[in-house]
């Protein structure tokens, strides 16, 4: 299978959290608390998406 | 005994003995966490054959590899025609759903259960599929057939508008389509109004993907 056919909707759905998450972490005036949240989610999605 | 993890091929291996004999088994992948069903039912004993992994219990079984022209779901189609397969139990709505497809110029045919439906998308690309969750007695979020358009590539998938025919989420909730990987929900309590959502869903889907399509063409991938 080529890495190609490996692209789902299931590869696409986690790149646009990824990316909706990072936006949200470069918001302004963003409490720490929520940071951290977000910072945890942005990671167990990485580690899903063999990233680290 | 040996498994090999249908999405990221893993190979795992797994004592005799942790496995129920005569019975099928879920276990998760531990590098992408898929569950894997083995199912040992129909293996003989002290058989030393590598095992069957099923993700998520899915067996994407349509039917044997035999070719049956009576099978196909079209003998012939103009070039430029649309094709639309519909997943519904309800023949009320089939019957609406097909007014409203035949007014739009697309050839239909309706899938009689998810084995059914399967086998006729192993012979044919659709353009358009319309699923209800519930489709042949699934479960909403296990329905067989919307697991199989979800693990399409995408260079099949985004060639069919898939619209999911609900009652659990509201007409275009963008987000729970996102969510169930489908181009639009549909409610059925709107189902009145079916030809002004596919029709809009379309337009929405021909704008997202013109300027891929446009750029794939000029480059020659299409």
């Amino acid at each position: 299978m080529s890495d190609q056919n490996k692209y789902t909707c299931n590869e696409y759905r986690q790149e646009m959290i990824l990316l909706s998450l990072r936006l949200r972490l470069n918001k302004e005036n963003l409490p720490e608390s929520e940071k951290e949240l977000i910072q945890k989610q942005i990671q167990q999605i990485e580690i899903a998406m063999d990233m680290i | 005994m040996e498994i090999i993890c249908n999405n990221c091929n893993s190979k795992l291996s797994i004592a005799e003995d942790k496995l129920p004999k005569g019975k099928a088994a879920s276990i998760r992948c531990p590098k992408c966490k898929t569950k894997i069903t083995v199912d040992l039912r129909n293996r003989p004993e002290n058989s030393t054959a590598a095992g069957t992994a099923k993700p998520n219990s899915f067996n994407f079984d349509e039917g044997d590899d035999d070719y049956d022209a009576s099978e196909k779901p079209f003998d012939f189609l103009e070039e430029e025609g649309n094709t639309a397969l519909i997943c519904e139990n309800d023949p009320e709505i089939i019957k609406q759903i097909n007014i409203v497809l035949g007014i739009m110029d697309y050839s239909v045919t309706t899938a009689e259960s998810v084995r059914d439906a399967l086998k006729k998308m192993k012979y044919h690309s659709y353009n358009m599929m319309l699923i209800n969750e519930t489709f042949d007695g699934s479960d909403p979020d296990a329905n067989g057939i919307l697991v199989y358009v979800e693990r399409l590539s995408m260079d099949v998938r985004r060639n069919i508008f898939v619209g999911l025919l609900t009652q659990r989420y509201a007409t275009m909730d963008n987000m729970s389509a996102f969510l169930k990987s489908v181009n639009i929900v549909i409610n059925s309590k709107d189902i009145g109004s079916i030809d002004r959502i596919i029709s809009r869903g379309i337009n929405e889907y021909e704008l997202f993907y013109a300027a891929y399509k446009d750029s794939a063409k000029k480059v020659g991938i299409v």
